[in-house]
């Protein structure tokens, strides 16, 4: 099993590449609360400077402040959207894709960062199967797929897309219980936040869930590979997603712990750490960094 | 074999249309569709319903049996629908079954039925009643409302929820209860468990959120900003009133 996954990374990285644009100018994000900051300075609402993608603050060293450094005329343009799924609703990914699409300034690199609330926003589960209201992979690879062809639509040849893997909210879940477990229990019950894995008091129905998002996220790599090579020429597709079985490889597999989570809903990334942590994944995973770097970042 | 099928059930629509005196691109509804709807608006005339073609994209299906739904994205907007079987799209397009592999839809004012595969479009004619569009999301958070329609809502279906005052953040969010289905809460998107944080600026009440959902159905109503928390996220929507 796991030399396939290897296989597979190895293949992905051997295809011929594309040349990126040699100097990249302009820097977009699809995503939602996690791209949007939501209290990652421990206050409740959006605080998009701390983002992992677009932060200017110089402690979460986003991908934008990185792109900066290597072109200084950088500049970037967000259609994240707290609450937003990579399936679901208007704001979705093919949603979001379109709002690029739209820009009057098209950007040649891309974030995606979906997924979390895919899995929030569900009903609890039947009382036989708690993925029993999750979408199924299909459904989540072609919202993913019909988002990839949207951008390949309308970016410039020689852009980037990189679609970052989505963590396991069981993970934060525990994450949460460890930072505090009366006072985020508590706000979990009471602002409903993703009452599927929060509300769920059996283990092994939590796990169900989180193996549900180790599928969604190798049908993400599948579509990741998918994209690449049904617009190679056009422009490149990539992502962290290398496995599940490769712990901390990716923000997907990362265990969030305590100091990483935000002291405010116990569920979004603190400024300091968790989005620090992905931003520097986030890089290490794309064309200056390298996959091999990303365990040192979740360290 | 079934791409074949598809293809030639793409092709028969214009003319199974025809056949049914309904004109596939036409925005009126005539009686003899009313008539056949799945769900109609009890009482109501054909002028009330307006048709649209559109075009769906099934991202896929889930589960089997009386838990199976599929979802559904108008490729126009990419506003998703999740659909359990013998649920409809608009008033006329019923879910027939879902299986792994796709759905079958039937609409019951032309009596075609079509199978769908995850990853296919299908263009359809959605029949809508008033009521559907009484409320209409238009871009991030923004909605667009009809008081007319609100109000006949309110009057037929009620305004369908209540809320609980609780402890969050340091405020006295008003806790949206059960949303009944149909209702004026329901047609303005709120949901149970969201934290309703203020409206125009003032606290919402357990004693005054009918008040002020009602507000949105007299004919002087401008707007409403609707602060609430949902999923731990705070919003801000506005619903302005044409």
């Amino acid at each position: 099993m796991k030399r396939s996954i290897y296989l597979g990374v190895l293949s992905a990285m051997m295809m011929p590449a594309l040349a990126l644009a040699a100097d990249p100018s302009k820097l977009s994000g699809i995503g939602d609360s996690i791209s949007q900051g939501w209290g990652a300075n421990n206050l409740p609402g959006e605080h998009p400077e701390f983002g992992f993608g677009q932060g200017t603050d110089a402690g979460v060293n986003s991908l934008f402040l990185r792109y900066k450094a290597k072109n200084a005329a950088m500049t970037k343009e967000f259609v994240s959207v707290s609450g937003a799924e990579m399936v679901g609703g208007r704001n979705n990914g093919p949603g979001q894709a379109a709002r690029i699409c739209a820009m009057a300034v098209k950007p040649d690199r891309v974030v995606i960062e979906l997924g979390g609330n895919d899995v929030c926003s569900r009903d609890k589960g039947s009382s036989s199967d708690a993925t029993s209201n999750l979408y199924s992979v299909t459904t989540y690879r072609n919202a993913l797929k019909t988002t990839l062809d949207t951008l390949a639509g309308c970016l410039p040849t020689g852009a980037q897309v990189q679609v970052l893997s989505m963590p396991r909210v069981d993970y934060l879940f525990n994450a949460g219980n460890a930072k505090n477990v009366i006072t985020c229990n508590l706000v979990w019950s009471v602002a409903s936040v993703c009452r599927v894995v929060t509300g769920e008091t059996n283990a092994t129905r939590r796990q169900s869930i989180g193996d549900r998002i180790d599928q969604y996220n190798d049908g993400l790599r599948a579509e990741v590979e998918s994209a690449a090579s049904r617009h190679a020429g056009k422009i490149t597709v990539i992502t962290d997603w290398r496995g599940k079985d490769m712990s901390n490889s990716s923000v997907g597999t990362y265990r969030f712990g305590k100091d990483d989570i935000d002291g405010f809903d116990c569920f979004h990334p603190h400024k300091d750490t968790g989005q620090r942590k992905i931003a520097c994944a986030a890089w290490e995973a794309a064309e200056y960094g390298s996959l091999s770097n990303v365990p040192s970042c979740l360290k | 074999m079934k791409t074949q099928l598809v293809s030639l059930a793409l092709v028969a629509l214009p003319w199974v249309a025809s056949c049914t005196g309904a004109d596939s691109a036409s925005p009126t509804v005539t009686k003899q569709e009313v008539a056949a709807l799945a769900v109609p608006e009890e009482g109501a005339p054909a002028s009330e319903y307006v048709a649209h073609p559109t075009t769906f994209r099934l991202f896929g299906t889930q589960g089997e049996g009386a838990t199976a739904f599929a979802t559904l994205a108008d490729t126009s907007s990419w506003d998703t629908s999740n659909i359990r079987v013998g649920e409809t799209i608009g008033r006329s397009l019923q879910l027939v079954s879902v299986s792994d592999a796709g759905i079958e839809l039937l609409d019951t004012t032309t009596r075609e039925r079509r199978m769908v595969r995850s990853g296919e479009d299908i263009s359809v004619r959605v029949i809508e009643h008033e009521f559907d569009r009484a409320a209409v999301e238009s871009s991030e958070h923004v909605f667009h409302t009809h008081a007319r329609s609100l109000a006949r809502i309110e009057a037929r279906y009620g305004i369908g929820t209540s809320c609980e005052t609780v402890s969050f953040a340091g405020q006295s969010p008003c806790k949206v209860g059960v949303v009944a289905k149909n209702s004026v809460a329901a047609r303005l998107g709120l949901q149970p468990g969201d934290l309703l944080l203020g409206a125009d600026g003032s606290p919402v009440t357990p004693s005054n959120l009918a008040s002020q959902l009602h507000r949105l159905g007299e004919q002087q109503s401008q707007s409403l900003q609707l602060s609430m928390a949902r999923g731990g996220v705070v919003i801000d929507r506005m619903y302005v009133a044409e």
